[in-house]
């Protein structure tokens, strides 16, 4: 399973969500590898993520992508990220 | 958890109490503390007005909290800067309003990890938000970063 965090950078928001929905994956025991990226790279054609993650702001700029985009409002909270990946993924 | 203490990422005269009018103001003044401690390239505060009005508020992660940085740069190094507003500042995200404006730089793309992290293990802790909105001073402030207080 393949899971981009995207922000604007690829270097701090997109970092904070890795970091919380490893916590909450973790805690589902669900394996899965995320990269924190910026958004161009996250609307290569390459790219190769089921799901991406990114705050509200960003998914208008996500549009077109054929990774699921899913997003997240409150970064710091587990449960908004439990919810909503468990809903996509199990 | 937290694996170093906050305090370290946030150096001498990097903390302060403000009025800032707006949201962008609010973030241009923790860039420029960045840039004044030596952390940031002096445009930084540009930079990041930039990313604001161009990528829109996606910075505000949490409720009341937002975290700014522009791009690494080599003669940038990694540290942290917060402005804490006295105003209620709208920025336009579902996390409004605005109190808290932390600032973060990095000479690459790797050397903030840890200081992510840290922050990560500050802000996921209920009550983190609350107990900063409750501080007057910067000595209590570096009290809550530590743990000291709660």
């Amino acid at each position: 399973m393949k899971l981009l965090a995207v922000c604007g950078m690829g270097i701090g928001t997109s970092v904070l969500l890795k970091m919380n929905a490893e916590r909450v994956l973790d805690q589902l025991d669900i394996e899965a590898d995320i990269d924190a990226t910026d958004i161009a790279a996250a609307l290569s054609p390459d790219s190769t993520a089921q799901i991406v993650l990114c705050t509200p702001e960003l998914k208008d700029q996500l549009k077109g992508i054929r990774a699921e985009v899913i997003a997240v409002e409150n970064v710091f909270d587990l449960a908004e990220l439990t919810e909503k990946l468990e809903k996509s993924l199990l | 958890m937290a694996s170093a203490n906050l305090n370290e990422f946030f150096a001498e005269g990097c903390i302060e109490f403000s009025k800032p009018r707006s949201f962008i103001e609010a973030a241009r003044q923790a860039a420029q503390l960045l840039s004044s401690e030596g952390f940031a390239v002096d445009k930084y505060a540009d930079q990041i007005e930039e990313i604001i009005l161009s990528k829109g508020p996606y910075m505000v992660v949490t409720p009341q909290v937002a975290i700014v940085h522009g791009r690494p740069d080599v003669n940038s190094k990694t540290g942290a800067a917060l402005v804490l507003s006295e105003n209620e500042l709208i920025s336009g995200s579902v996390n409004d309003p605005v109190r808290l404006v932390f600032a973060i730089s990095a000479g690459n793309d790797d050397d903030h990890i840890e200081m992510l992290k840290t922050l990560s293990g500050f802000l996921v802790k209920e009550g983190s938000v609350s107990d900063l909105l409750d501080c007057s001073t910067i000595s209590e402030v570096r009290g809550i970063f530590s743990g000291n207080l709660s």
